[in-house]
């Protein structure tokens, strides 16, 4: 089995290499797609993926091609993976979508769905660095006719 | 791949050691990011996208009015509607008898999930989460988000039409996804007490008439609203009417034998259903709707799991004094689960809930 392993080299946008089992790397689909198409070269750089991420997401892959693993110890596995800080949650959403790896990619997506049903329209905007563009009037109104969502 | 490529934007890579990432372009980053945001959103529940309507007009926008946001949230939170009804205040002795099966948790809908049944009743079939409801003191039909519990009066009287005023007034929700519009089915009698069909497009403010001296039966209660089709199946006889809300013409059907709608299959499957009485739970026909037949729907009665439904409320015995009408909602349980309701509530229809959110104004103004 060993004698056919091929290795695929990533390197991430701040010049980091990261050498992986291409069995592992075309969990991503966008590697996939490259490795089928036949356009890799030595080096397939990741323009906008940083070491950091990739090292959580290259952790993911790994536990998840082990053999052998019970579900239990995936799912505590899954569990403490998202226990990580929204900047790196949002990086590792930025680049599960990059890498096309839709498993990384719901696992994160309801991750912040869950952390953010329950927050406050201010909290959301600050989440996510939106401009409330109502008028304090507009605002009030919409929030009159929905009072019982802010109960 | 590379023809992609984009002028590399001024505005960012302000760390010199992210050189390489200057082949990703600040809008792209955006553009990934909308989708993002857009995947988060359908996964929320309705009370916090509700909440969320007043974060910025892009997303009140696609909350509201963005048909696309619409289904993408129904494929990725699929739930089912129960109504149910209450027959005596619960008791934990009524789960004695049902303790060997695991419990199916059923949660009460919206801010408002329930009625007092004297004085207002249901009146037409289940159709997107909305429904129809009657309020007998003042003859007036209301539309009901069951989401969002939002009520609006329709801007009509139901009775102008030779209809006697004591009477219990039927209606016939139905979505045409033609023209996105929601659309009423009525059926009056005229003089020789023969019916006659009318058709208003909810947003305009006049009946059509498009069948006079009708031939279809139109039960009550039998009716089931499914892909801009309304379908009526009687277990006394051997033909289905259906009304297509698109094209609106009436077929019928010949069945292959005497049934009744399935309602949960139905509604897990989004598929027309039917069992036929006194057969066994895995005899049911399922309806080809391009072709118009029935054909036989396998499931393994093997492998069957039973749950008992359990309605997970605080206080509702207190809360349901006077009405015995409630709406749940539980997220979707498999094909091959059997639920078991306990003696003091029963299941009166169950259907697939979509959490509309749409305010009813857009629906109802003309």
């Amino acid at each position: 089995m060993s004698s056919s392993t091929k290795f695929l080299t990533l390197k991430t946008c701040d010049d980091k290499k990261f050498v992986l089992d291409e069995a592992i790397a075309v969990r991503s689909q966008t590697i996939k797609n490259m490795v089928e198409d036949d356009c890799v070269s030595n080096v397939i750089p990741l323009p906008n993926v940083n070491s950091k991420t990739m090292t959580k997401v290259i952790e993911y892959w790994k536990k998840h091609s082990e053999e052998g693993v019970s579900k239990d110890v995936l799912m505590d596995f899954d569990k403490a993976f998202v226990k990580v800080h929204h900047s790196i949650l949002h990086a590792l959403i930025l680049a599960a979508n990059f890498l096309n790896d839709k498993e990384i990619l719901d696992m994160m997506c309801q991750e912040v769905a869950d952390r953010i049903k329950g927050k406050t329209p201010e909290e959301i905007r600050k989440e996510f660095d939106i401009k409330n563009d109502f008028t304090p009037e507009e605002e009030e109104e919409i929030r009159k006719e929905n009072a019982w969502a802010f109960e | 791949m590379e023809g992609k490529k984009r002028q590399p934007s001024p505005f960012q890579d302000t760390q010199t050691n992210q050189k390489r990432c200057r082949r990703i372009t600040t809008e792209e980053i955006h553009m990934a990011h909308d989708d993002m945001v857009f995947e988060i959103l359908t996964l929320l529940p309705a009370k916090s996208l509700v909440r969320f309507i007043c974060v910025s007009k892009a997303w009140n926008i696609l909350i509201q009015h963005d048909l696309n946001f619409a289904n993408a949230r129904s494929r990725a939170r699929p739930r089912l509607l129960f109504e149910v009804r209450i027959k005596t205040p619960s008791n934990p002795e009524h789960y004695e008898h049902y303790r060997k099966y695991e419990r199916f948790p059923l949660q009460l809908v919206g801010p408002r999930n329930y009625f007092n049944h004297k004085e207002i009743s249901i009146c037409s079939n289940y159709c997107n989460g909305l429904i129809c409801l009657y309020y007998h003191k003042e003859s007036q039909g209301y539309l009901y988000n069951i989401t969002t519990g939002e009520i609006k009066a329709f801007p009509f009287p139901i009775f102008s039409m030779g209809y006697r005023k004591s009477a219990f007034a039927r209606l016939y929700l139905g979505y045409d996804p033609a023209t996105e519009k929601y659309k009423l089915l009525f059926c009056i009698y005229n003089k020789k007490r023969r019916p006659c069909i009318t058709i208003l497009t909810l947003g305009t403010n006049s009946w059509r008439r498009i069948c006079e001296n009708s031939t279809y039966k139109l039960y009550n209660y039998t009716c089931t609203f499914l892909n801009g089709v309304l379908y009526w199946i009687h277990h006394y006889l051997s033909t289905m009417t259906y009304f297509n809300f698109t094209d609106e013409k009436f077929g019928t059907l010949s069945l292959p034998q005497k049934s009744e709608i399935s309602k949960i299959q139905t509604a897990l499957w989004e598929k027309l259903i039917l069992h036929p009485p006194n057969q066994p739970k895995n005899c049911n026909l399922v309806y080809d709707e391009v072709n118009k037949v029935f054909n036989k729907f396998d499931s393994n009665p093997e492998l069957v799991k039973k749950k008992v439904a359990f309605l997970e409320a605080e206080n509702i015995d207190k809360r349901t004094k006077d009405s015995k009408m409630i709406f749940a909602t539980s997220s979707l349980i498999s094909s091959s689960t059997y639920l078991v309701f306990p003696y003091h509530f029963a299941e009166r229809h169950v259907s697939r809930f979509v959490e509309n959110i749409i305010p009813l104004k857009f629906i109802i103004d003309v």
